[in-house]
Protein backbone atom coordinates (compact mmCIF):
# COMPACT_ATOMS: atom_id res chain seq x y z
CA UNK A 1 0.00 0.00 0.00
CA UNK A 2 1.16 3.48 -0.80
CA UNK A 3 -0.02 6.95 -0.06
CA UNK A 4 -1.21 9.35 -2.72
CA UNK A 5 2.00 11.27 -3.15
CA UNK A 6 4.06 8.19 -3.88
CA UNK A 7 1.46 7.06 -6.42
CA UNK A 8 1.66 10.39 -8.15
CA UNK A 9 5.41 10.21 -8.32
CA UNK A 10 5.64 6.65 -9.60
CA UNK A 11 2.80 6.64 -12.10
CA UNK A 12 3.30 8.61 -15.25
CA UNK A 13 0.79 6.93 -17.53
CA UNK A 14 -2.35 8.02 -15.71
CA UNK A 15 -5.59 7.60 -17.65
CA UNK A 16 -7.32 10.07 -15.38
CA UNK A 17 -5.48 12.44 -13.09
CA UNK A 18 -7.13 14.29 -10.23
CA UNK A 19 -5.00 17.06 -8.73
CA UNK A 20 -6.15 18.85 -5.61
CA UNK A 21 -9.83 18.29 -6.38
CA UNK A 22 -12.28 19.93 -4.00
CA UNK A 23 -16.02 20.32 -4.15
CA UNK A 24 -18.28 22.47 -1.97
CA UNK A 25 -22.02 22.87 -2.08
CA UNK A 26 -24.36 25.51 -0.79
CA UNK A 27 -24.00 29.22 -0.24
CA UNK A 28 -20.49 30.67 -0.73
CA UNK A 29 -20.70 32.18 2.75
CA UNK A 30 -21.34 28.84 4.45
CA UNK A 31 -20.18 26.14 2.07
CA UNK A 32 -20.53 22.45 2.81
CA UNK A 33 -17.31 20.79 1.78
CA UNK A 34 -18.04 17.42 0.20
CA UNK A 35 -14.58 16.64 -1.15
CA UNK A 36 -11.29 18.21 -0.13
CA UNK A 37 -7.89 18.18 -1.78
CA UNK A 38 -8.18 14.86 -3.55
CA UNK A 39 -5.25 13.87 -5.73
CA UNK A 40 -5.32 10.56 -7.48
CA UNK A 41 -4.02 8.89 -10.62
CA UNK A 42 -6.24 6.30 -12.23
CA UNK A 43 -4.20 3.89 -14.36
CA UNK A 44 -5.40 2.66 -17.71
CA UNK A 45 -7.14 -0.71 -17.53
CA UNK A 46 -7.27 -0.81 -13.76
CA UNK A 47 -10.24 -1.68 -11.63
CA UNK A 48 -10.28 1.02 -9.00
CA UNK A 49 -12.79 0.89 -6.19
CA UNK A 50 -13.62 3.71 -3.82
CA UNK A 51 -14.90 2.98 -0.32
CA UNK A 52 -15.62 5.18 2.63
CA UNK A 53 -18.22 5.88 5.26
CA UNK A 54 -21.36 7.70 4.22
CA UNK A 55 -20.67 11.38 3.76
CA UNK A 56 -17.25 10.81 2.27
CA UNK A 57 -18.27 12.25 -1.08
CA UNK A 58 -17.90 9.04 -3.09
CA UNK A 59 -20.78 9.85 -5.38
CA UNK A 60 -19.59 13.44 -5.76
CA UNK A 61 -16.21 12.18 -6.93
CA UNK A 62 -17.88 9.92 -9.48
CA UNK A 63 -20.16 12.70 -10.69
CA UNK A 64 -17.15 14.94 -11.19
CA UNK A 65 -15.39 12.22 -13.16
CA UNK A 66 -18.55 11.83 -15.23
CA UNK A 67 -18.57 15.57 -15.88
CA UNK A 68 -21.97 16.00 -14.24
CA UNK A 69 -20.50 18.20 -11.54
CA UNK A 70 -17.66 20.68 -11.73
CA UNK A 71 -14.96 20.69 -9.06
CA UNK A 72 -14.71 23.86 -7.00
CA UNK A 73 -10.94 23.59 -6.89
CA UNK A 74 -8.27 21.56 -8.61
CA UNK A 75 -7.97 20.03 -12.05
CA UNK A 76 -9.10 16.80 -13.63
CA UNK A 77 -7.57 15.46 -16.81
CA UNK A 78 -8.34 12.53 -19.03
CA UNK A 79 -5.42 11.45 -21.21
CA UNK A 80 -3.86 14.79 -20.33
CA UNK A 81 -6.84 16.86 -21.46
CA UNK A 82 -9.03 18.66 -18.94
CA UNK A 83 -12.45 17.14 -18.27
CA UNK A 84 -15.22 19.57 -19.13
CA UNK A 85 -18.65 18.01 -18.97
CA UNK A 86 -19.75 14.49 -19.84
CA UNK A 87 -18.36 12.56 -22.75
CA UNK A 88 -19.27 9.31 -24.43
CA UNK A 89 -15.81 7.90 -23.67
CA UNK A 90 -16.83 7.81 -20.01
CA UNK A 91 -19.86 5.59 -19.41
CA UNK A 92 -21.80 5.89 -16.18
CA UNK A 93 -23.83 3.29 -14.38
CA UNK A 94 -26.10 4.91 -11.83
CA UNK A 95 -27.01 3.49 -8.47
CA UNK A 96 -30.69 3.49 -9.35
CA UNK A 97 -29.79 2.16 -12.84
CA UNK A 98 -31.63 5.08 -14.52
CA UNK A 99 -33.28 2.79 -17.06
CA UNK A 100 -35.78 4.41 -19.39
CA UNK A 101 -39.14 2.99 -18.28
CA UNK A 102 -40.69 3.48 -21.73
CA UNK A 103 -37.99 1.49 -23.47
CA UNK A 104 -37.75 -2.26 -23.61
CA UNK A 105 -34.58 -4.05 -22.58
CA UNK A 106 -33.42 -3.87 -26.20
CA UNK A 107 -34.35 -0.18 -26.49
CA UNK A 108 -32.55 0.71 -23.28
CA UNK A 109 -29.38 -1.11 -24.26
CA UNK A 110 -29.35 0.39 -27.75
CA UNK A 111 -30.19 3.90 -26.55
CA UNK A 112 -26.68 5.31 -26.68
CA UNK A 113 -26.03 3.72 -30.07
CA UNK A 114 -29.20 5.22 -31.55
CA UNK A 115 -29.12 8.68 -29.97
CA UNK A 116 -25.51 9.21 -28.94
CA UNK A 117 -22.13 9.34 -30.63
CA UNK A 118 -21.37 5.73 -29.67
CA UNK A 119 -23.37 4.51 -32.65
CA UNK A 120 -21.93 6.98 -35.14
CA UNK A 121 -20.53 5.20 -38.17
CA UNK A 122 -22.37 1.98 -37.38
CA UNK A 123 -25.04 0.66 -39.71
CA UNK A 124 -28.39 -0.36 -38.26
CA UNK A 125 -27.38 -3.99 -38.65
CA UNK A 126 -24.11 -3.42 -36.81
CA UNK A 127 -25.92 -1.71 -33.96
CA UNK A 128 -28.36 -4.56 -33.69
CA UNK A 129 -25.52 -7.02 -33.67
CA UNK A 130 -23.74 -5.07 -30.91
CA UNK A 131 -26.91 -4.99 -28.80
CA UNK A 132 -27.51 -8.68 -29.36
CA UNK A 133 -23.95 -9.51 -28.33
CA UNK A 134 -24.14 -7.47 -25.12
CA UNK A 135 -27.50 -8.96 -24.25
CA UNK A 136 -25.93 -12.37 -24.56
CA UNK A 137 -22.89 -11.28 -22.55
CA UNK A 138 -24.95 -10.24 -19.53
CA UNK A 139 -27.38 -13.15 -19.84
CA UNK A 140 -30.53 -11.30 -20.83
CA UNK A 141 -31.37 -13.36 -23.91
CA UNK A 142 -35.12 -13.98 -24.00
CA UNK A 143 -36.00 -10.77 -22.13
CA UNK A 144 -35.31 -8.36 -24.98
CA UNK A 145 -38.88 -7.12 -25.32
CA UNK A 146 -39.64 -6.68 -21.61
CA UNK A 147 -39.99 -3.30 -19.94
CA UNK A 148 -37.90 -2.44 -16.86
CA UNK A 149 -40.92 -2.63 -14.54
CA UNK A 150 -41.33 -6.25 -15.54
CA UNK A 151 -37.80 -7.17 -14.43
CA UNK A 152 -36.30 -8.14 -11.09
CA UNK A 153 -33.63 -5.97 -9.46
CA UNK A 154 -30.86 -8.28 -10.68
CA UNK A 155 -32.17 -8.21 -14.24
CA UNK A 156 -32.42 -4.40 -14.21
CA UNK A 157 -28.86 -4.24 -13.02
CA UNK A 158 -27.86 -6.40 -15.97
CA UNK A 159 -29.71 -4.10 -18.36
CA UNK A 160 -27.87 -1.09 -16.94
CA UNK A 161 -24.57 -2.91 -17.26
CA UNK A 162 -25.40 -3.98 -20.81
CA UNK A 163 -26.34 -0.42 -21.75
CA UNK A 164 -22.99 0.70 -20.41
CA UNK A 165 -21.14 -2.02 -22.33
CA UNK A 166 -23.01 -1.44 -25.59
CA UNK A 167 -21.57 2.07 -25.84
CA UNK A 168 -18.06 0.64 -25.41
CA UNK A 169 -16.75 3.51 -23.30
CA UNK A 170 -13.04 3.51 -22.46
CA UNK A 171 -13.84 4.25 -18.85
CA UNK A 172 -16.64 2.74 -16.79
CA UNK A 173 -17.86 4.82 -13.86
CA UNK A 174 -20.08 2.80 -11.59
CA UNK A 175 -21.94 4.12 -8.54
CA UNK A 176 -22.81 1.32 -6.13
CA UNK A 177 -24.29 -0.74 -8.93
CA UNK A 178 -24.92 -3.77 -6.74
CA UNK A 179 -26.10 -1.94 -3.63
CA UNK A 180 -29.79 -2.65 -4.15
CA UNK A 181 -29.38 -6.39 -4.60
CA UNK A 182 -29.60 -9.28 -2.16
CA UNK A 183 -26.40 -10.95 -0.99
CA UNK A 184 -26.54 -14.00 -3.29
CA UNK A 185 -27.27 -11.96 -6.41
CA UNK A 186 -24.44 -9.63 -5.52
CA UNK A 187 -21.91 -12.42 -5.35
CA UNK A 188 -23.05 -13.82 -8.68
CA UNK A 189 -22.94 -10.43 -10.33
CA UNK A 190 -19.53 -9.60 -8.86
CA UNK A 191 -18.15 -12.68 -10.57
CA UNK A 192 -19.89 -11.74 -13.76
CA UNK A 193 -18.69 -8.18 -13.60
CA UNK A 194 -15.07 -9.34 -13.41
CA UNK A 195 -15.62 -11.70 -16.33
CA UNK A 196 -17.17 -8.91 -18.42
CA UNK A 197 -14.43 -6.51 -17.43
CA UNK A 198 -12.00 -9.08 -18.76
CA UNK A 199 -10.08 -10.44 -15.79
CA UNK A 200 -9.14 -13.49 -17.90
CA UNK A 201 -7.72 -11.28 -20.61
CA UNK A 202 -4.35 -9.55 -20.69
CA UNK A 203 -4.37 -6.28 -18.76
CA UNK A 204 -3.94 -4.21 -21.92
CA UNK A 205 -7.36 -5.30 -23.19
CA UNK A 206 -9.24 -4.27 -20.07
CA UNK A 207 -11.24 -1.11 -19.68
CA UNK A 208 -10.63 1.35 -16.87
CA UNK A 209 -13.21 1.03 -14.11
CA UNK A 210 -13.93 3.40 -11.24
CA UNK A 211 -16.33 1.65 -8.93
CA UNK A 212 -17.99 3.15 -5.86
CA UNK A 213 -19.18 0.85 -3.14
CA UNK A 214 -19.88 0.97 0.56
CA UNK A 215 -19.03 -2.68 0.92
CA UNK A 216 -15.41 -3.32 1.84
CA UNK A 217 -15.35 -6.97 0.79
CA UNK A 218 -16.83 -6.05 -2.55
CA UNK A 219 -14.22 -3.33 -3.00
CA UNK A 220 -11.39 -5.73 -2.20
CA UNK A 221 -12.76 -8.59 -4.27
CA UNK A 222 -13.11 -6.52 -7.44
CA UNK A 223 -10.23 -4.09 -7.28
CA UNK A 224 -6.66 -3.67 -8.36
CA UNK A 225 -6.54 -0.80 -5.91
CA UNK A 226 -8.95 0.34 -3.23
CA UNK A 227 -9.17 4.05 -2.51
CA UNK A 228 -10.30 4.70 1.05
CA UNK A 229 -11.91 8.05 1.72
CA UNK A 230 -12.62 9.64 5.07
CA UNK A 231 -15.76 11.65 5.64
CA UNK A 232 -16.82 15.22 6.40
CA UNK A 233 -15.16 16.36 4.28
CA UNK A 234 -14.27 13.57 1.88
CA UNK A 235 -10.49 13.22 1.86
CA UNK A 236 -8.09 10.61 0.64
CA UNK A 237 -7.20 8.35 3.53
CA UNK A 238 -5.39 5.42 1.99
CA UNK A 239 -4.79 3.67 -1.28
CA UNK A 240 -4.55 -0.08 -0.87
CA UNK A 241 -2.99 -2.24 -3.58
CA UNK A 242 -4.93 -5.48 -3.90
CA UNK A 243 -2.42 -8.06 -5.05
CA UNK A 244 -4.77 -11.03 -4.88
CA UNK A 245 -4.23 -13.18 -7.98
CA UNK A 246 -6.66 -13.05 -10.91
CA UNK A 247 -8.92 -14.58 -12.01
CA UNK A 248 -10.64 -14.24 -8.68
CA UNK A 249 -13.47 -16.52 -7.57
CA UNK A 250 -14.98 -18.12 -4.47
CA UNK A 251 -11.54 -19.35 -3.44
CA UNK A 252 -10.44 -15.72 -3.32
CA UNK A 253 -13.31 -14.87 -1.01
CA UNK A 254 -12.21 -17.60 1.39
CA UNK A 255 -8.52 -16.81 1.32
CA UNK A 256 -6.58 -15.35 4.21
CA UNK A 257 -5.16 -12.58 2.06
CA UNK A 258 -8.67 -11.41 1.22
CA UNK A 259 -9.77 -11.41 4.85
CA UNK A 260 -6.64 -9.55 5.93
CA UNK A 261 -7.13 -6.81 3.35
CA UNK A 262 -10.78 -6.38 4.33
CA UNK A 263 -9.83 -6.21 7.98
CA UNK A 264 -7.09 -3.70 7.34
CA UNK A 265 -9.44 -1.39 5.41
CA UNK A 266 -12.15 -1.79 8.01
CA UNK A 267 -9.72 -0.75 10.72
CA UNK A 268 -8.93 2.45 8.89
CA UNK A 269 -12.54 3.56 8.59
CA UNK A 270 -14.25 1.92 11.56
CA UNK A 271 -13.90 4.88 13.86
CA UNK A 272 -15.59 7.19 11.39
CA UNK A 273 -18.15 4.58 10.43
CA UNK A 274 -19.11 4.19 14.08
CA UNK A 275 -19.33 7.91 14.50
CA UNK A 276 -21.52 8.21 11.40
CA UNK A 277 -23.80 5.42 12.57
CA UNK A 278 -24.11 6.33 16.24
CA UNK A 279 -24.67 10.05 15.93
CA UNK B 1 -73.90 -13.26 -11.58
CA UNK B 2 -75.04 -12.67 -8.00
CA UNK B 3 -72.70 -9.73 -7.68
CA UNK B 4 -74.08 -8.17 -10.81
CA UNK B 5 -77.61 -8.64 -9.48
CA UNK B 6 -76.59 -7.01 -6.21
CA UNK B 7 -75.04 -4.08 -8.02
CA UNK B 8 -78.17 -3.56 -10.08
CA UNK B 9 -80.54 -3.96 -7.17
CA UNK B 10 -80.19 -0.48 -5.73
CA UNK B 11 -80.50 1.43 -9.01
CA UNK B 12 -83.57 -0.60 -9.98
CA UNK B 13 -85.19 0.06 -6.61
CA UNK B 14 -84.46 3.77 -6.93
CA UNK B 15 -85.98 3.87 -10.42
CA UNK B 16 -89.07 2.05 -9.16
CA UNK B 17 -89.42 4.44 -6.23
CA UNK B 18 -89.05 7.41 -8.60
CA UNK B 19 -91.72 6.02 -10.92
CA UNK B 20 -94.15 5.44 -8.05
CA UNK B 21 -93.54 8.71 -6.22
CA UNK B 22 -93.78 10.83 -9.37
CA UNK B 23 -96.88 9.11 -10.77
CA UNK B 24 -99.14 11.47 -8.83
CA UNK B 25 -98.05 14.51 -10.84
CA UNK B 26 -98.85 15.02 -14.49
CA UNK B 27 -95.74 17.11 -15.26
CA UNK B 28 -93.11 15.44 -13.15
CA UNK B 29 -90.81 13.32 -15.32
CA UNK B 30 -90.85 9.60 -14.58
CA UNK B 31 -88.52 6.88 -15.85
CA UNK B 32 -91.21 5.68 -18.24
CA UNK B 33 -91.89 9.11 -19.71
CA UNK B 34 -88.16 9.87 -19.91
CA UNK B 35 -87.59 6.70 -21.93
CA UNK B 36 -90.42 7.68 -24.26
CA UNK B 37 -88.96 11.15 -24.69
CA UNK B 38 -85.51 9.71 -25.35
CA UNK B 39 -86.93 7.42 -28.03
CA UNK B 40 -88.75 10.33 -29.67
CA UNK B 41 -85.69 12.61 -29.55
CA UNK B 42 -83.50 9.89 -31.01
CA UNK B 43 -85.98 9.10 -33.75
CA UNK B 44 -86.28 12.78 -34.72
CA UNK B 45 -82.49 13.01 -34.90
CA UNK B 46 -82.35 15.90 -32.43
CA UNK B 47 -80.50 14.04 -29.71
CA UNK B 48 -77.77 12.54 -31.97
CA UNK B 49 -77.32 15.88 -33.76
CA UNK B 50 -77.11 17.75 -30.47
CA UNK B 51 -74.54 15.37 -29.07
CA UNK B 52 -72.52 15.41 -32.27
CA UNK B 53 -72.49 19.22 -32.35
CA UNK B 54 -71.35 19.40 -28.73
CA UNK B 55 -68.75 16.69 -29.15
CA UNK B 56 -67.24 18.43 -32.16
CA UNK B 57 -66.92 21.66 -30.16
CA UNK B 58 -65.39 19.77 -27.25
CA UNK B 59 -62.81 18.14 -29.48
CA UNK B 60 -61.92 21.41 -31.15
CA UNK B 61 -61.55 23.19 -27.81
CA UNK B 62 -59.70 20.28 -26.27
CA UNK B 63 -57.28 20.10 -29.20
CA UNK B 64 -56.64 23.84 -29.00
CA UNK B 65 -55.98 23.57 -25.27
CA UNK B 66 -53.59 20.63 -25.74
CA UNK B 67 -51.62 22.33 -28.49
CA UNK B 68 -51.10 25.37 -26.27
CA UNK B 69 -50.77 23.79 -22.83
CA UNK B 70 -48.39 20.88 -23.52
CA UNK B 71 -45.50 22.90 -25.04
CA UNK B 72 -45.98 25.67 -22.49
CA UNK B 73 -46.05 23.14 -19.66
CA UNK B 74 -42.85 21.52 -20.91
CA UNK B 75 -41.06 24.87 -21.02
CA UNK B 76 -42.44 25.93 -17.62
CA UNK B 77 -41.53 22.59 -16.10
CA UNK B 78 -37.97 22.57 -17.38
CA UNK B 79 -36.93 26.23 -17.22
CA UNK B 80 -37.22 27.57 -13.67
CA UNK B 81 -37.09 31.21 -14.72
CA UNK B 82 -40.06 30.83 -17.04
CA UNK B 83 -42.06 29.08 -14.38
CA UNK B 84 -41.29 31.68 -11.75
CA UNK B 85 -42.54 34.41 -14.04
CA UNK B 86 -45.59 32.71 -15.50
CA UNK B 87 -46.83 30.84 -12.46
CA UNK B 88 -48.50 33.87 -10.80
CA UNK B 89 -50.34 34.59 -14.04
CA UNK B 90 -51.50 30.99 -14.37
CA UNK B 91 -52.54 30.79 -10.75
CA UNK B 92 -54.55 33.99 -10.92
CA UNK B 93 -56.50 32.85 -13.99
CA UNK B 94 -56.99 29.28 -12.87
CA UNK B 95 -59.66 29.98 -10.22
CA UNK B 96 -61.72 31.95 -12.73
CA UNK B 97 -64.32 29.46 -13.90
CA UNK B 98 -64.74 29.15 -17.65
CA UNK B 99 -68.35 30.23 -17.32
CA UNK B 100 -67.26 33.50 -15.78
CA UNK B 101 -65.55 34.39 -19.04
CA UNK B 102 -68.77 33.95 -20.95
CA UNK B 103 -69.77 37.63 -21.13
CA UNK B 104 -66.37 38.63 -22.50
CA UNK B 105 -66.21 35.72 -24.90
CA UNK B 106 -69.65 36.49 -26.26
CA UNK B 107 -68.67 40.11 -26.77
CA UNK B 108 -65.51 39.11 -28.59
CA UNK B 109 -66.52 35.97 -30.43
CA UNK B 110 -70.30 36.14 -30.67
CA UNK B 111 -72.63 33.32 -29.78
CA UNK B 112 -71.61 30.61 -32.19
CA UNK B 113 -69.33 27.61 -32.24
CA UNK B 114 -66.25 29.82 -31.89
CA UNK B 115 -67.37 31.09 -28.50
CA UNK B 116 -68.22 27.60 -27.26
CA UNK B 117 -64.84 26.28 -28.44
CA UNK B 118 -63.03 29.13 -26.69
CA UNK B 119 -64.80 28.38 -23.40
CA UNK B 120 -63.94 24.70 -23.68
CA UNK B 121 -60.33 25.42 -24.56
CA UNK B 122 -59.99 27.74 -21.57
CA UNK B 123 -61.44 25.13 -19.22
CA UNK B 124 -59.31 22.27 -20.51
CA UNK B 125 -56.12 24.35 -20.66
CA UNK B 126 -55.35 24.43 -16.94
CA UNK B 127 -55.51 20.76 -16.00
CA UNK B 128 -53.35 19.92 -19.01
CA UNK B 129 -50.85 22.66 -18.23
CA UNK B 130 -50.55 21.88 -14.56
CA UNK B 131 -50.15 18.15 -15.06
CA UNK B 132 -47.57 18.71 -17.78
CA UNK B 133 -45.52 20.98 -15.52
CA UNK B 134 -45.74 18.49 -12.67
CA UNK B 135 -44.83 15.63 -15.00
CA UNK B 136 -41.75 17.40 -16.31
CA UNK B 137 -40.61 18.42 -12.84
CA UNK B 138 -41.04 14.93 -11.44
CA UNK B 139 -38.79 13.31 -14.02
CA UNK B 140 -36.15 11.17 -12.39
CA UNK B 141 -33.07 13.44 -12.81
CA UNK B 142 -30.79 10.47 -13.44
CA UNK B 143 -32.70 9.69 -16.64
CA UNK B 144 -31.65 13.00 -18.15
CA UNK B 145 -28.16 12.57 -16.75
CA UNK B 146 -27.88 9.07 -18.16
CA UNK B 147 -28.61 10.38 -21.65
CA UNK B 148 -26.24 13.28 -21.04
CA UNK B 149 -23.36 10.97 -20.09
CA UNK B 150 -24.01 8.96 -23.24
CA UNK B 151 -23.23 12.11 -25.18
CA UNK B 152 -26.81 12.72 -26.32
CA UNK B 153 -27.33 16.37 -27.31
CA UNK B 154 -29.64 18.74 -25.43
CA UNK B 155 -32.42 18.92 -28.01
CA UNK B 156 -32.40 15.18 -28.55
CA UNK B 157 -32.56 14.69 -24.79
CA UNK B 158 -35.71 16.81 -24.69
CA UNK B 159 -37.31 14.73 -27.40
CA UNK B 160 -36.22 11.23 -26.45
CA UNK B 161 -36.03 11.47 -22.65
CA UNK B 162 -37.97 14.42 -21.26
CA UNK B 163 -41.04 14.04 -23.43
CA UNK B 164 -41.59 10.29 -22.98
CA UNK B 165 -40.73 10.53 -19.27
CA UNK B 166 -43.39 13.19 -18.77
CA UNK B 167 -45.88 11.57 -21.13
CA UNK B 168 -47.87 9.60 -18.55
CA UNK B 169 -48.49 12.79 -16.55
CA UNK B 170 -49.31 14.76 -19.71
CA UNK B 171 -51.85 12.15 -20.76
CA UNK B 172 -53.44 12.15 -17.31
CA UNK B 173 -53.75 15.92 -17.61
CA UNK B 174 -55.39 15.47 -21.00
CA UNK B 175 -57.82 12.95 -19.58
CA UNK B 176 -58.82 15.34 -16.82
CA UNK B 177 -58.92 18.17 -19.38
CA UNK B 178 -61.31 16.27 -21.62
CA UNK B 179 -63.65 15.65 -18.70
CA UNK B 180 -63.57 19.32 -17.78
CA UNK B 181 -64.11 20.27 -21.41
CA UNK B 182 -67.25 18.18 -21.62
CA UNK B 183 -68.56 19.80 -18.43
CA UNK B 184 -67.78 23.26 -19.72
CA UNK B 185 -69.48 22.77 -23.08
CA UNK B 186 -72.90 22.35 -21.49
CA UNK B 187 -72.52 25.58 -19.56
CA UNK B 188 -71.17 27.35 -22.62
CA UNK B 189 -74.00 26.21 -24.84
CA UNK B 190 -76.64 27.33 -22.38
CA UNK B 191 -75.60 30.82 -23.26
CA UNK B 192 -74.76 30.33 -26.90
CA UNK B 193 -77.38 31.36 -29.44
CA UNK B 194 -80.72 29.53 -29.54
CA UNK B 195 -81.17 27.14 -32.42
CA UNK B 196 -83.95 24.72 -33.24
CA UNK B 197 -83.43 20.97 -32.85
CA UNK B 198 -79.92 19.72 -32.16
CA UNK B 199 -78.01 22.36 -34.12
CA UNK B 200 -77.11 24.31 -30.97
CA UNK B 201 -75.65 21.32 -29.16
CA UNK B 202 -76.89 19.41 -26.17
CA UNK B 203 -76.61 22.36 -23.79
CA UNK B 204 -78.68 24.53 -26.06
CA UNK B 205 -81.31 21.78 -26.30
CA UNK B 206 -81.58 21.82 -22.53
CA UNK B 207 -81.98 25.56 -22.56
CA UNK B 208 -84.74 25.38 -25.15
CA UNK B 209 -86.58 22.71 -23.16
CA UNK B 210 -86.30 24.85 -20.08
CA UNK B 211 -87.08 28.27 -21.46
CA UNK B 212 -89.54 27.64 -24.28
CA UNK B 213 -91.27 24.30 -24.20
CA UNK B 214 -90.93 23.57 -20.45
CA UNK B 215 -90.34 19.95 -21.38
CA UNK B 216 -88.97 18.35 -18.24
CA UNK B 217 -88.61 14.90 -19.76
CA UNK B 218 -86.37 16.33 -22.45
CA UNK B 219 -84.14 17.99 -19.84
CA UNK B 220 -83.73 14.71 -18.01
CA UNK B 221 -82.93 12.91 -21.28
CA UNK B 222 -80.21 15.48 -21.97
CA UNK B 223 -78.79 15.12 -18.47
CA UNK B 224 -78.62 11.35 -18.78
CA UNK B 225 -77.07 11.61 -22.25
CA UNK B 226 -74.41 14.04 -20.95
CA UNK B 227 -73.57 11.62 -18.15
CA UNK B 228 -73.32 8.64 -20.47
CA UNK B 229 -71.13 10.50 -22.96
CA UNK B 230 -68.84 11.67 -20.13
CA UNK B 231 -68.44 8.10 -18.95
CA UNK B 232 -67.75 6.84 -22.49
CA UNK B 233 -65.22 9.58 -23.15
CA UNK B 234 -63.35 8.86 -19.95
CA UNK B 235 -63.35 5.10 -20.44
CA UNK B 236 -62.19 5.25 -24.03
CA UNK B 237 -59.46 7.73 -23.14
CA UNK B 238 -58.34 5.53 -20.29
CA UNK B 239 -58.20 2.60 -22.67
CA UNK B 240 -56.22 4.63 -25.19
CA UNK B 241 -53.80 5.78 -22.47
CA UNK B 242 -53.06 2.25 -21.36
CA UNK B 243 -52.17 1.50 -25.00
CA UNK B 244 -50.14 4.68 -25.45
CA UNK B 245 -47.96 4.27 -22.35
CA UNK B 246 -47.74 0.53 -21.71
CA UNK B 247 -44.70 1.00 -19.47
CA UNK B 248 -46.58 3.00 -16.86
CA UNK B 249 -49.46 0.55 -16.66
CA UNK B 250 -49.51 -0.93 -13.16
Amino acid sequence: MTDARMTDATMTDAKIRLSGIGKSFGAPAAPVVAVQDLSLDIRPGEFLTIVGPSGCGKTTVLNMLAGLETPTTGTMTLDGRPIRGPGAERGVMFQDYALFPWKTVRGNIGFGLVHGPAGAGLSAAEREERVRRVIELVGLTGSEEKYPHQLSGGMRQRVALARLMANEPQILLMDEPLAALDAQTRIILQDELLRIWGQDKPAAQRRTVVYITHSIDEAVFLADRVVVLSSHPGRLKRIVEIDLPRPRDDATRLSKGFADLCQSIWQSIREEAYRATMT
Amino acid sequence: MNRLALKLLLPILLLLAWELLASGSARAPRPSTVVQAAAAMTASGDLPTGLATSLLRVFLGFATASVLAVPLGIVMGSVAVVERNLDPLVESFRPIAAIALLPLIILWLGTGTQAAVAIVAYAAFFPILINTIAGVKRIEPNLMRAAYTMGVGALTRMRVVLLPAALPAILIGMRIGLGVAWTAIIAAELAVGAKAGGQGGIGQMMFVFYAYSVELNGIVVCMVAVGIVALLLDRSLRFALARAVPWSAP
